[in-house]
């Protein structure tokens, strides 16, 4: 694992921002292609709405012909992930109330990219007109809690003043759609962060810890001319097995406290409450993507985040707990700062 | 500060020779290609009779006809490294990765790298394609020393022949395949003492070299190769100003593009043909390998307090230098 140490200033969130692909794929839509709907997934959660994933993919095109030819759906494809992470990228320099131009470094993450050079963090910098290094750190579900952990780790004048990290995904443009349950979880979205160590911001990283076993189990495979497949069932076990783990070992971050709200990605609301509620975490205060809207990978940190972006509170915590694709797993202490 | 305490590389068997691409009647010749871009050979992963019989029209078929995978390359890599560097797989704490040719995208390269090494860490990828030693040098020493485990293996690997359309007479001469690992250590000392990294880019130019997913690599050949000598001539000359270098003891290493393009830079900075390291003219440009890959191939030939000066760019536009010193 990579050491856990005591950062002499910790990373700061100064702006979040969110994109989803514009295509909204609902349950009945998927059931009248003959996918079967997770029964857990389906149950919204408190204060959650409908679920629903998105699409960067217009509908009668995945109706017509299920997304059988892998290189046509880049063709139709509506946006692509350079396009989410622009328009999340966007949001975050707003919220964190700075001009493009003071960014100084750009990283990326990015699942299913439609060109596989350059990186998507030097495309999305093109786009957002920056000339500044960039360059892509990815490991699938777990990125933007691995990148808040790198950079946490970093030396202070190493790190640029302002750094712009971005996770964009569409998973959606590698799913079978005659055929679950790849169509029924995965979703297409981005999210971004403004981070800093010499700027105050809104959230402080207090903590950080990322690990991964790559000898271990395998739940999914992505292929560049090959339709995406998941074993759920194992996956989501796996999942509630290491955000348990996570927790326990990190329970005296949260333990007794209050102002204490969980990020994880339990794949079912029932599940994600029984885990969470065995940390005395409530349940209406357990956030995951997976049961809101289900996953856009490696962004649903920063989606779930900025979602929430002008609640928080000074005193307000987060405990995030991540695991998920790409062996990779970690635990975050975000503190809200006074604004 | 950051060691080197081994590097592996790995190079396919299958070899492409200038008179194979001349017999391709694609309208180019053997005399041509040395004159213009010094390449004799340039090793590939695809079958010669798959790429006479087709010219790679369907790239999707290159990834089943192929007799290696980047993740094979550098699975073969990154065990020399380790051999090298005396260390066992279950040393090792982290995994970065480097591949702009992947056959798929989750898990990750490094991920996959990994899995068939049986290493237990994490392992994710740090990606720029070209400057990636640079890249992966420069990020590590980033990072306060005490947040890194002992052992970090790094790895980049590329099988471009496998993106190239064989239709095309330029392309075609350029592309080899390669792999190279290297084992950095912020507190373990090795071969290669860390002196200096840095790393920067240009994304404003980032259209000038592109590998669609679905279509072949494709690139702003003059707009590149002007970029080339000019950049790595700045960067040579930024690390002259800062360090004691001299080119009669010290050993230069560039972005492995093409070895006329190399010439170029080596006569303006009047680098000793004897001193310039290199391996573009028998196995190809291999993208973010062929810097660390002719370093590894050179392991034995470094001497202590020599300094090895390392300048490589490409996509992105994207670029970056790291500075080693030989230790005994």
């Amino acid at each position: 694992m990579l050491r856990q140490i005591k950062s002499d200033k910790a990373l700061q969130i100064l702006g979040a921002g969110h994109c989803f692909a514009p295509v909204e794929i609902s349950n009945d839509f998927l059931k009248n292609l003959g996918i079967r709907i997770n029964e857990g997934a389906d149950s919204s959660i408190a204060g959650e709405g409908a679920v629903s994933r998105f699409s960067c993919l217009p509908l009668d095109y995945i109706e017509k012909t299920l997304n059988k030819d892998l290189e046509q759906s880049r063709r139709v494809a509506l946006v692509d992930p350079g396009e989410m992470g622009v328009k999340a990228a966007v949001k975050a320099i707003e919220a964190a109330g700075i001009d493009k131009e003071q960014i100084g470094l750009v990283i990326c993450d990015v699942t299913l990219p439609f060109q596989t050079t350059p990186s998507e963090a030097q495309r999305i910098a093109k786009l957002l007109d920056l000339k500044v290094p960039a360059y892509d750190i990815t490991s699938i579900s777990s990125s933007l809690l691995m990148q808040l952990h790198t950079l946490n780790n970093w030396r202070a004048e190493s790190l640029e003043e302002y750094v712009l990290m971005i996770s964009t995904n569409a998973p959606t443009i590698g799913v079978d759609y005659s055929r679950g349950p790849e169509g029924d979880y995965l979703s297409d979205g981005a999210a971004a962060f403004v981070v800093s160590k010499s700027k105050p911001g809104k959230l402080s990283v207090l903590k950080s810890f990322f690990a991964g076993d790559s000898a271990g189990e395998e739940f999914a495979s992505f292929g560049l001319f090959d339709h995406v497949k998941m074993d759920c069932g194992r996956l989501f076990d796996y999942i509630a097995r290491v955000t348990r783990h996570l927790l326990q070992s990190n329970k005296g971050v949260f333990e007794e406290k209050d102002n204490f709200v969980a990020i994880g990605t339990l794949p079912e609301s029932s599940r994600s409450f029984r885990v969470f509620n065995e940390f005395n975490l409530k349940s209406q205060e357990s956030w995951s993507r997976f049961c809101s809207g289900h996953t856009c990978l490696g962004a649903d940190l920063g989606i779930l985040i900025s979602q929430r972006w002008n609640d928080f509170k000074c005193g307000d915590n987060i405990a995030v707990a991540l695991a998920g694709f790409g062996y990779g797993n970690g635990f975050l202490h975000l503190a809200a700062n006074k604004s | 500060m950051l060691s080197i305490l081994g590097m592996g590389h790995c190079h396919p068997d299958g070899i492409i020779d200038n008179q194979f691409l001349e017999d391709l009647d694609v309208g180019t010749t053997a005399a041509w290609i040395r004159e213009k871009i010094g390449i004799e050979t340039r090793r590939t992963t695809l079958p010669l009779d798959y790429i006479r019989d087709t010219r790679n029209q369907d790239y999707r078929q290159a990834l089943t006809v192929a007799t290696m995978t980047p993740t094979d390359m550098g699975v073969k890599a990154s065990e020399m490294a380790l051999e090298r560097a005396g260390l066992k797989t279950e040393n090792i704490g982290l995994v970065i990765a480097n591949c702009c040719t992947p056959s798929q995208t989750a898990p990750a390269e490094s991920q996959r790298i990994a899995k068939r090494l049986n290493i237990s860490a994490p392992a994710y990828d740090v990606f720029t394609a070209c400057p990636v030693f640079a890249l992966h040098m420069h990020y590590l020493n980033n990072f306060k020393e005490e947040a890194l485990p002992d052992y970090v293996l790094c790895i980049s690997t590329a099988a471009l022949t496998q993106k190239v359309n064989y239709n095309d007479r330029s392309d075609g001469a350029i592309w080899g395949d390669g792999a190279a690992a290297w084992i950095v250590s912020p507190r373990k000392k090795g071969k290669l003492e860390v002196q200096y990294t840095s790393f920067a880019a240009d994304p404003l130019r980032s259209d000038a070299v592109v590998v669609d997913t679905y279509g072949f690599f494709r690139q702003d050949g003059r707009a590149v190769r002007d970029f080339s000598v000019r950049q790595t001539v700045r960067l040579i000359k930024a690390l002259e100003s800062n360090f004691d270098i001299d080119w009669s003891r010290d050993v230069f290493i560039g972005h492995q593009a093409n070895a006329t393009m190399l010439s170029q830079i080596t006569n303006n900075r009047k680098i000793p043909d004897s001193n310039h390291w290199y391996n573009v003219d028998t196995i190809g440009n291999q993208a973010g390998a062929g810097a660390p890959a002719t370093l590894s191939m050179h392991w034995d030939d470094i001497k202590p307090e020599q300094k090895v000066a390392v300048a490589v760019l490409g996509a992105g536009l994207s670029w970056g230098s790291v500075l080693l010193e030989g230790r005994s």
